[in-house]
């Protein structure tokens, strides 16, 4: 996969995992729960971001 | 508390400094020593995104609203993912057009329209004035916090104010160009970045560890608390998902959308692989500076009891705790946030608006002497406005609203642009008409469900009139159009700004003809990166007309600069320039001026100053349509030849690898990338033994020197183990360097030339055997005949004795000559030397001439010499050269049986020296001169020459860099005339 299709679908990971129903699946741990999907994102932008050849 | 007066020097002090910062950038720039050209401050100055808002509001939403403050935060990060191909194309498009603001780029994109550029500008300003207030408001209440005193607060923000647009002015509005990076500016506001992430960050250790025993316990008592609602997400409308959703829309496109966004991330933009780190940078900068917002909050409220005032619980809670320097160091990080965006967006909105509203329609002083100042004073003056607005809504309306309230309305402003600033990137039918349309039809949504609602709260507008009675009614209420309920406060006029902006700009676009213009901008906003245009034929301008058309806006010097810049890069006068130069003059001009002007109005300026006929825009038009057509064939084409490269690539293997020379490439570090089979023959090394490896270790025979010269080089080298190479070393033509090496294995064909130099040797000694016969012959005769005399006698008389003495005499002088004979041949006849050393042609012509003194035939010639004195030493094989002289003396010598003259001339012409051998013989047939080096071609009767002689001649003169050339006529004598260079001995 290269960074012009895995970028569009890291976006659309990201906003999935930011909205229902992921919201109300980890209801119970929201804070942590955001925060650590929130991490976990800007990693995998900076791992994709990174790649020398897109 | 902190007296006022000390907060005002304290801020003041703050602000010098961010002057010496920014001045200090702007020093390195100018010494071109850039530290803002990186992806760090590049990062950092995107960070202008985190304003008052997230200093002080995010909290203040989290103490009412729970976890709904990250959705401003999480959007940008999901925007972010796609930066490395959004936001690069559109800083691709804003460079190559000069595009220096949001309204320009959305303008230029449908037809250059300055109408639209108006539109968004007016639309703009209006979203964003609040906005600014909203910072100012944040001072002053930051300062009357801190201070305790109400009195003198608003004055002291005031001049605070008019400082930060007086720094806007002078790192922002300095020269008239708005398409200069403000370094300076960029450098302040990463600083700026920086200090407010740490003071925030302070206050929450604080806070989180200070006052509380960590996340856990903080989190863990509010869940105990009457607010534990804030962790239950969808139990408030508020906090609703479709509220949720709406603000993470909302806030993806205000990072894109906000003008100062823009200027940050695409003018300030030094290099677009700058966005690929800052994709994830930016992220990271937003996660950090909100790791403490909800312990901060939820603190707070422990400890206040009430969220009331939790807009400033940042401030409030360690000066409640008497950390008064915390609270000092809260205050700086909060003036960072709002001074960065005051300064950014103020700068942002005054080129918007002189570019869009204030140049066009001052466009017609455009002669005066002094209007290029009167732009630029413009500017400072509209910057000042900008901001003393922001003032005036603070001190007025902005007392009303909460921080996040001012600041989403805001969002929802910018968010109509997206439709056509997105669209327009990827969708070619998009018209001007529909763009309008949308944002006109989006705006009206916008008033009508967010603005409308205060002014009438507020008495501004009647309420018992149409209005009244529309808001009141369930069709036409503001905050639930046509009924619809469950949208959420800012999603609800989201979904119906969006639904009809886009509505009515794709609907439009569809049943619109597009204009030329709006086509050609469609097609290089959306296919293409830059600017494409190539006149078909004669342009009705020149040089001159485009930089008078310059000068009248820019003033003479910086348009004759800017002329002069073009012609030094395309090394040219101006009287040189042709049809497409002056096209691509005309398009550089046009993006000067669009960097003062707007992109708008100055392609308005130039179409107007330098009129394109009718049929120009038709072939521009159609040209670009070929373009188009072209690109979409090349995608055929390169297919074809894609396959075509292969069947060559696989072709031009087979002939290397099959030639009978070695042949090897290496990269510019010399390292081996190829190897031939014929070099695994020459050398014994496999090509898995050779690829990658360094040539110079491998074959350390090949000298390194010659890899380090320009251009093409042969040379001749004997391996240890005595095998002679021919090495030719060529540069590729490719920047990343590399040579190709050609080696060609002469040890059998050195041997046959010094073989045949030898035989050629005994040919010319037995050619001057005859005559040289008889040289020896005659001494010999006469020592024959005294040896017989003296045999003869009786050796008892003293005249017997001394006839003797004489006659011994006589034959020692005889058989020294004859010994001087012989060991001029024996020297000539030796093996040859096969080195070069630095030698003296007059010494080689000496010898020459003692070999052949001696030829009975020499004494009939009448022999001369002329030498000048001037002849250096050169670089020759001595044996060889001796070999060519000899060779042309003999054939002279055969061209005149009967005697004759023969001139041996040397002069040196320039850098080379000529050597001349004229004789009176029977000279050559002029129709044989062509062949007369050819091998085994004699003109002389069978059996009396190889036919070898001349050819080897000129192969040794070859072989010494030289030539050689013959004038003749057949009874005329002839001319032997051999060239040599002078090379460095």
């Amino acid at each position: 996969m290269n960074i012009k299709e895995s970028l569009p679908f890291l976006f659309l990971v990201g906003l999935l995992l930011f909205n229902w129903p992921f919201l109300e699946i980890f209801q119970r741990s929201l804070p942590y729960y955001l925060f650590g999907a929130w991490f976990m994102i800007i990693m995998v932008i900076g791992l994709f971001a990174s790649r020398k050849k897109d | 508390m902190f007296p006022g007066w000390l907060i005002f020097f304290f801020l003041l002090g703050y602000l010098t400094l961010l002057f010496l910062l920014a001045h200090y950038a702007e020093r390195r720039e100018r010494a071109g020593r850039s530290i803002v050209n990186n992806p760090y401050i590049y990062s950092l100055s995107l960070a202008v995104y985190c304003t008052a808002w997230t200093f002080y509001g995010s909290v203040g939403k989290a103490a009412t609203s729970g976890l709904i403050f990250l959705t401003i935060y999480l959007g940008p990060t999901l925007m972010a993912v796609l930066w490395p191909f959004f936001l690069k194309k559109v800083i691709r498009i804003a460079k190559a057009n000069n595009i220096t603001t949001l309204s320009d780029f959305i303008g230029f994109r449908y037809g250059k329209s300055l109408f639209l550029s108006a539109l968004f500008t007016v639309v703009t300003v209006i979203g964003i004035i609040p906005y600014i207030g909203l910072q100012i408001k944040a001072i002053i209440h930051t300062m009357t916090i801190i201070s305790g005193e109400m009195a003198g607060s608003a004055a002291a923000s005031l001049l605070i104010t008019a400082l930060l647009g007086v720094f806007a002015v002078i790192f922002g509005a300095r020269r008239l160009d708005a398409s200069e990076r403000h370094s300076g500016l960029v450098f302040a506001i990463a600083f700026e970045s920086i200090v407010k992430m740490v003071a925030f960050v302070l206050v929450g250790v604080f806070v989180t560890y200070g006052l509380f025993d960590g996340f856990t316990d903080i989190f863990g008592r509010i869940r105990n608390s009457e607010y534990s609602n804030l962790f239950l997400f969808g139990s408030e409308p508020e906090t609703a998902y479709s509220e949720w959703f709406a603000l993470l829309v909302l806030s993806m496109l205000a990072i894109v959308l906000l003008p100062r966004q823009f200027q940050v991330a695409v003018v300030e933009n030094y290099d677009e692989a700058h966005v690929n780190k800052a994709a994830w940078l930016f992220p990271l900068y937003l996660f950090l500076i909100n790791i403490f917002v909800l312990p901060i909050a939820f603190g707070g409220l422990l400890s206040e009891g009430t969220a009331e005032g939790a807009d400033y619980f940042v401030l409030t809670l360690p000066f409640n705790y008497v950390q008064e320097n915390l609270s000092l160091v809260a205050f700086i990080g909060g003036f960072s946030a709002t001074t960065a965006m005051v300064i950014v967006e103020s700068l942002a909105l005054s080129t918007m608006v002189m570019n869009s509203l204030i140049t066009p329609a001052l466009i017609r002083f455009h002669e005066l002497e002094r209007f290029p100042a009167l732009l630029l004073n413009m500017k400072r003056l509209v910057i000042l406005g900008v901001v003393y607005l922001g003032y005036i809504f603070a001190t007025t309306i902005g007392e009303y609203y909460g921080l996040v309230e001012i600041g989403l309305k805001s969002f929802e402003l910018v968010a109509l642009f997206a439709p056509a600033f997105i669209l327009g990137l990827y969708w070619k039918r998009g018209t001007k008409a529909g763009a309008a349309a949308g944002l006109i039809a989006g705006f009206m949504v916008w008033f009508y469900t967010l603005i409308l609602p205060d002014l009438l709260r507020a008495g501004v507008i009647d309420s018992s009139g149409l209005i009244g009675w529309m808001t009141a009614s369930e069709m036409f209420n503001p905050r639930s159009l046509f009924g619809i309920k469950g949208l959420g406060t800012w999603g609800h006029p989201l979904f119906w700004g969006m639904l009809f902006n886009l509505l009515l700009f794709v609907g439009i676009s569809i049943f619109t003809k597009q204009s030329k213009e709006d086509e050609i901008q469609a097609l290089i906003f959306v296919d293409s990166y830059q600017t494409v245009k190539h006149p078909t034929r004669g342009s009705s301008y020149n040089a001159a007309d485009i930089e008078h058309v310059l000068a009248l806006y820019l003033g003479a010097v910086d348009a004759g600069e800017a002329i002069n810049q073009f012609l030094s890069r395309k090394k040219k006068q101006r009287d040189e320039l042709g049809q497409k130069e002056l096209f691509e003059l005309r398009n550089e001009a046009e993006r000067v001026l669009a960097g003062v002007m707007g992109s708008s109005i100055a392609a308005l300026i130039f179409e107007d100053k330098l009129v394109l006929t009718e049929q120009e825009r038709d072939d521009l038009s159609e040209t670009i349509k070929d373009i188009t057509e072209n690109l979409r064939l090349s995608r055929r084409q390169l297919a074809e030849a894609n396959r075509e490269l292969s069947y060559l690539e696989e072709f031009s293997e087979n002939i290397i690898e099959s030639a009978p020379i070695g042949i090897t490439t290496v990269d510019g570090f010399l390292r081996i990338k190829y190897w031939n089979r014929e070099m695994e023959a020459i050398t014994g090394f496999k090509k898995s033994e050779a690829v990658n490896r360094a040539i110079t270790h491998l074959l350390g025979w090949i000298g390194r020197e010659l890899f380090g010269q320009a251009g093409e080089k042969e040379k001749i080298v004997q391996t240890p183990a005595f095998q002679s190479f021919k090495i030719n070393i060529s540069p590729f033509k490719d920047p990343s360097g590399g040579f190709v090496v050609i080696i060609e294995d002469i040890t059998e064909k050195k041997i046959m030339a010094e073989q045949l130099l030898e035989a050629s040797k005994l040919a010319s000694i037995g050619r001057l055997t005859a005559g040289i016969s008889h040289e020896i012959g005659n001494p010999l005769a006469s020592i024959s005949s005294l040896v017989q005399e003296i045999r003869s006698l009786k050796m008892n008389s003293g005249e017997e004795i001394d006839f003797t003495k004489d006659s011994l005499k006589v034959v020692n002088t005889h058989i020294e000559r004859i010994v001087n004979i012989v060991r001029n041949l024996g020297d000539f006849a030796r093996t040859s030397a096969t080195e070069k050393t630095a030698s003296i042609l007059a010494e080689i012509l000496d010898k020459t001439i003692n070999l052949v003194r001696y030829d009975k035939r020499f004494k009939n010639i009448a022999f001369s010499t002329s030498l000048s004195d001037d002849i250096p030493q050169l670089m020759l094989n001595k044996d060889k050269m001796l070999q060519v002289f000899l060779n042309l003396v003999i054939n002279a010598l055969d061209a005149m049986p009967e005697g004759g003259r023969l001139n041996i001339a040397m002069r040196r012409v320039e850098s080379a020296v000529e050597v001349s051998f004229s004789d009176s013989g029977v000279g050559i047939d002029e129709t044989l001169l062509d062949r007369i080096f050819d091998p085994f071609f004699s003109t002389k009767t069978q059996g009396k020459g190889t036919g070898l002689g001349l050819s080897i001649c000129y192969g040794i003169i070859r072989e010494h860099n030289g030539t050689i050339t013959v004038k003749s006529r057949q009874g005329e004598g002839a001319t032997f005339l051999i060239k040599l260079p002078i090379e460095k001995v």
